[in-house]
Order: structure tokens, then sequence, then C-alpha cells
């Protein structure tokens, strides 16, 4: 086992790594920003050491200060977090050159999969469902007519390098498609560094549904259930998440974890990974992208099956097998995740920035709360707007929801704007309730909702 | 800022030791300076006066001693090395001159002299790490 994790992360996330840590007795290396100096990541940590300013380019994505901070403190093993440099394979590969071992896939299997079009290739051949879509990228504006008159309209043009919901533009014609194209290519060249794009079938009323997957160096790998992660604010981040996922089928179920797997298998997946579905009306499924990382979502994952992931994510790293067979991981309850952030809801969730003069967080029995913020925090303009997530669970999805009603109710934020307010009324949305949302949820039910009121 | 506002601070400076206030809002900047003897400073001991706000804007009072003196912080993390020959104490720098190197994934980075001076305080030793920030060297600068 480890002697000493450095996270090179901030935020919550720093303090979650930290926590699973501790009970591991490994010692930790925070790294910060100069923004982030007297942050709870930093203070929690037994060594901290500042890597730059503020700006992430020049801190949380400064690869050599970073490999450097391991080396100065002697740190065995970098555990990446989530965002930043989770999921770059040239830092995986340079921290293996010198003899760090990064907690997560090896660069290898991130090359293939950060190519969204391979990785639908390789998928494609593992017999995992994919969307119907182009063979690799486009190469011309005819190939792309020949595609969408064999598959019909409306279709998705993705960027092929692009991630987290942007680089995509929905197409409903022929006219359409051959201008939109061009858009998507410059626009892809300039975002993500390569003008490679992709067609896609555009999957009507979808829902995102993820399943989260484990595997250890030595071939064996298994899934812990699906999440729910519909619940998305207009640029696709996710606000609320759940396990298990709603309205599918115990049959539904299990032939999603089953795709996982032998997606994960294909291609020799080692640690935590997430691969994401769309789910039609049907129940029907396609892969959507893996992500080769924790995820902000994995807690709804944890209290459902009772296993830390993080820890699980550390023992595989070091070289442990995985103690766990299908068999024995047993899905208990439902859990729910409300994610809130620092952003003003009316003014298009604009992240806000400032100091929290004052906070009282939720507790009581079946909460959980992961955070980093306390009283007189100031919130840096520089990252995400995460402040604190919000997990809950009971013995089904009904009581659940009344749990989290409680906890937003109780919960207390003043010096910035948040979400709570926005996620109250998620929750107490009929459609939300009954189980009737896709991806489109908060824009149809919860946006439209508010201009009928202003009206 | 108007009027009354300037003649405040005129008298703030008036009724203080300090030889000069200046004044930053954004990109605009004020500075006000008093005519006194260089025999009057040297006699005083200088008073540490503290940033205040004054209807919005922020009033820096400029320290004397601060301001000739510049520090050398470390751009990067890694271990500090001192260079041949060393920049030891008393040494006189060059703006621009490399006074050491810190090594970062094996590859020494070079460290330069943020003003031409004299090394008054040397925060480091040989071979020790460092972080990203941290006081490296305090140099006296030339007065022009």
């Amino acid at each position: 086992m480890f002697d000493k994790i450095l996270i090179a992360n901030r935020g919550e996330i720093a303090v979650r790594i930290i926590r699973a840590c501790r009970e591991l007795k490994i010692k930790t290396v925070a790294v910060h920003s100069t923004a982030d100096t007297n942050s709870l990541p930093v203070r929690m940590a037994d060594e901290s050491i500042c890597i730059g300013p503020p700006p992430p380019k020049d801190s949380y994505l400064n690869m050599p200060n970073i490999i450097s901070a391991a080396r100065i403190t002697g740190a065995d093993a970098i555990h990446p977090g989530i965002g930043f440099l989770s999921e770059r394979a040239n830092f995986a590969e340079a921290c293996e050159m010198c003899g760090l071992k990064f907690i997560g896939p090896t660069a290898a299997v991130m090359e293939r999969m950060n190519n969204k079009a391979s990785a639908r290739e390789t998928m494609s051949k593992a017999g995992v469902p994919v969307v119907p879509g182009s063979d690799g990228a486009i190469a011309s504006d005819e190939e792309a007519l020949r595609f969408a008159r064999k598959t019909g309209y409306p279709l998705l043009i993705k960027a092929a390098h692009g991630g987290g919901g942007r680089g995509i533009r929905l197409v409903q014609n022929e006219e359409d498609l051959v201008r939109q194209l061009d858009m998507a290519r410059t626009e892809a060249a300039a975002a993500f560094g390569s003008a490679e794009v992709y067609l896609e079938k555009f999957v009507e009323e979808p829902r995102h549904v993820e399943v989260q997957v484990l595997g250890d160096e030595y071939g064996h790998i298994v899934h812990l259930g699906e999440r729910e992660c519909s619940v998305q604010n207009l640029r696709h981040q996710k606000l609320l998440e759940e396990s298990p996922a709603i309205q599918l089928t115990i049959q539904q179920r299990s032939r999603l974890g089953e795709a996982a797997v032998r997606a994960a298998k294909a291609i020799g997946y080692i640690n935590a990974g997430t691969i994401e579905f769309l789910v039609d009306a049907r129940g029907d499924f396609y892969f959507m992208e893996m992500n080769k990382r924790l995820q902000v979502e994995h807690c709804v994952t944890e209290q459902v099956t009772g296993i830390d992931l993080v820890k699980q994510q550390i023992r595989v790293a070091a070289g442990e097998k995985l103690s766990l067979s299908q068999k024995e991981i047993k899905f208990t309850g439902h859990a729910l995740e409300c994610r809130i952030n620092a952003e003003d809801p009316d003014r298009n969730f604009a992240p806000a920035a400032g100091c929290i003069t004052r906070v009282s967080l939720p507790g009581g029995y079946g909460v959980r709360v992961d955070t980093h913020i306390t009283n007189d925090y100031e919130v840096p303009p520089y990252y995400d707007s995460l402040l604190a997530k919000v997990i809950v669970w009971d013995k089904d999805r009904a009581a659940a929801i009344v749990r989290m009603q409680r906890c937003l109710q109780e919960m207390e934020i003043e010096g910035v704007k948040t979400n709570i307010q926005f996620q109250r009324r998620i929750l107490n949305n009929a459609f939300y309730r009954r189980g009737e949302i896709t991806t489109d949820f908060v824009q149809r039910r919860i946006l439209s909702e508010t201009r009928e009121e202003t009206l | 800022m108007n009027l009354d506002e300037l003649e405040q601070l005129v008298a703030l400076l008036q009724n203080s030791n300090v030889r000069e206030l200046t004044l930053k809002q954004g990109d605009k900047r004020l500075t006000l300076r008093r005519e006194t003897s260089r025999n009057d400073l040297q006699t005083e001991e200088p008073e540490m006066l503290h940033p205040v706000e004054l209807n919005g804007f922020q009033v820096d009072f400029a320290d004397e001693q601060a301001e000739a003196q510049a520090v050398v912080s470390a751009p990067y993390v890694g271990v500090f090395h001192h260079i041949r020959p060393m920049t030891g104490m008393g040494a006189s720098v060059a703006a621009g001159q490399i006074m050491c190197a810190i090594q970062s994934m094996d590859i020494l980075n070079e460290v330069a002299a943020p003003a031409a001076g004299t090394v008054v305080d040397i925060h480091v030793q040989d071979n020790q790490p460092v972080e990203y920030g941290q006081l490296l060297y305090t140099i006296q600068t030339k007065e022009d």
C-alpha cells in the first residue's frame, strides 16, 4: 500500500480523497494555488505545497509543478480527482515516468477512449449498442449527406475531441446540415484543437443513465449499478443525480450493467470508470462516452452499495486484487444527490464568487454532506462553482425525496447566490416526482414554468 | 472623485508623517506627495500604516523601507540550488541576472533578479525544497 498520496485537485473532492486516505492510514499532500492557500483540504492534509497562481493552467494543470511537488514531499502516488488532469493521458504517462503511481486507468486506455469516434468503434465491436452514427470522423460534406439520408433527421454533429456537453449541434434537415457542419468544424478546431467532427442520430426523449465500473490489474471487472443523471442545466451540467436509475425493469438494469462490464473489459480498463448511456423511451440504451475517472456523483453509488469507491481506487492502484465479486454487490434503497453551486439561477446560472459569510449544513439520519466550504470561505472566481453535495438515502425514492427536501430547508448559505431554491423547485415538481425526466427536464418543466410565472 | 474628497485626502496627508500616498481604483491612480527634507525622514522612525478604505477608494501608504526592497520568490516548485558563483549575502546583482536555479522534474530552471541591487537576505538553503511563491531573496534596490 502507498505511504503518501498527493492529491492534484481542490475543493470538496480533495477533501473526499483526504478522508479516504486518512482511514487507510496513508499520509496526504495537498497541492494548491495561491487562491486556495487557506482552504479546507490544505488545512486537513498532512502537508501542502503551493503550485502556482490562481489560473488553473498555472496551478492545477501545471504538470511540472505538481510532479515536482510529489517528488519533494516523497509521495508515491497521485490522485487526480475530477476534472483538471484526471483524464490527461500525458499526465498519467508523466507520472509513471517519474516513478509515481497515477490513481486511474493507464495512459494507453485513456488515449483510446479520449477520441470519441474511436471509442464508439471500439464499443460497437465489443457488442455494446451505440447510437447510429458515422463511422469515425466525417471527411466531407458528401459523406455527411449520405449518412443523413440513410439515418434520417434529427442528427447531432459532435466534436470528436469535445466533452462536457460542449461542441454539440442539433440539425433538422439537409440545408441545416451543410451550414452547421462548417461551423462545427471551425468551433471544434478552436475549442478542442481538432476540427474532427462526427454525426450521430439524435435520440429523442433521452435519459442520461450511467454505470459505475471498477476493475483491477488482473482483468477482474465489476459494475456497481447505475445512476440517473437526466436532471441537467442548459449547459448539460448535472444538477441532481440518483441511484438506482428510475423507470427501468430489473432486466433492463442488468442488461445495462452487463454491457458496461463488457465495454470496460474490451479496453482492458483498470480502476474506477463510468460508462454513460442514453436511454430512450422504450428503455433501449446506447453507449455515449466513458469517463475515465471518479465522478462527482459517485456518492450515490456508495450509499446504495456500501462500497467506498475512493478507497477501492487506491487499493486497485496499489496492485491489490478486487475483493468484490459481482454477486456480492447488493443494492439497498435509493440515494439522491443535489449539487449545491455558487450560481445565480435568475441570471442564466452565472457562477457567483464572493465570501460565504455564514453556512449552516443539513444533517441527521440518512444524510451525507461532502463540502469544503466553511464560514468566511472566499469562493474564488477561477474554478467550478460546486460548493457542496448533499446526499441522502432512504428505503425508496419517495422517502429519499422527502429527506432531501428537509435537508435543503435546513441548509443556509449566506453571502453568495446559490441554487438551493432552484433544487427545491425541482424536488417539488410533479413530473420529477413521478420520474418523468428526460435530459431536457430543466428546460421543459422548470424554466418554462418560470417564464409563465413572469408573463 | 470630487473636490471634497480630495480635500479630505490632503488633510489626511498633512496631519500624518507620511510623505506620499497613492490611491488606486480600477486602473486609475492618484499620488499625493508632501515636501519634506531628507533629514526629517531619517530622524523619524517610519510609522507602519495599514491601507485604509476612504469613500470606497483603497488608500495605500507608501512605505519608504518596503519601496527600496524587492523580493525574489520561487516561480516553480522544486529543489533550490545555488549557482556558481553563488549569489551570497551582500552580492550585487543586475536586473535580469541569474541568481539561482530550481530543479523541477530533473530540469534546472534559472531564476533571475527582478531588479538591480544588493542581496540583503537569503531565505533558503542549498538543496531545500521550495513551493511556488516561497521567498528566496530580499534585494535592497538601488536608488535612481
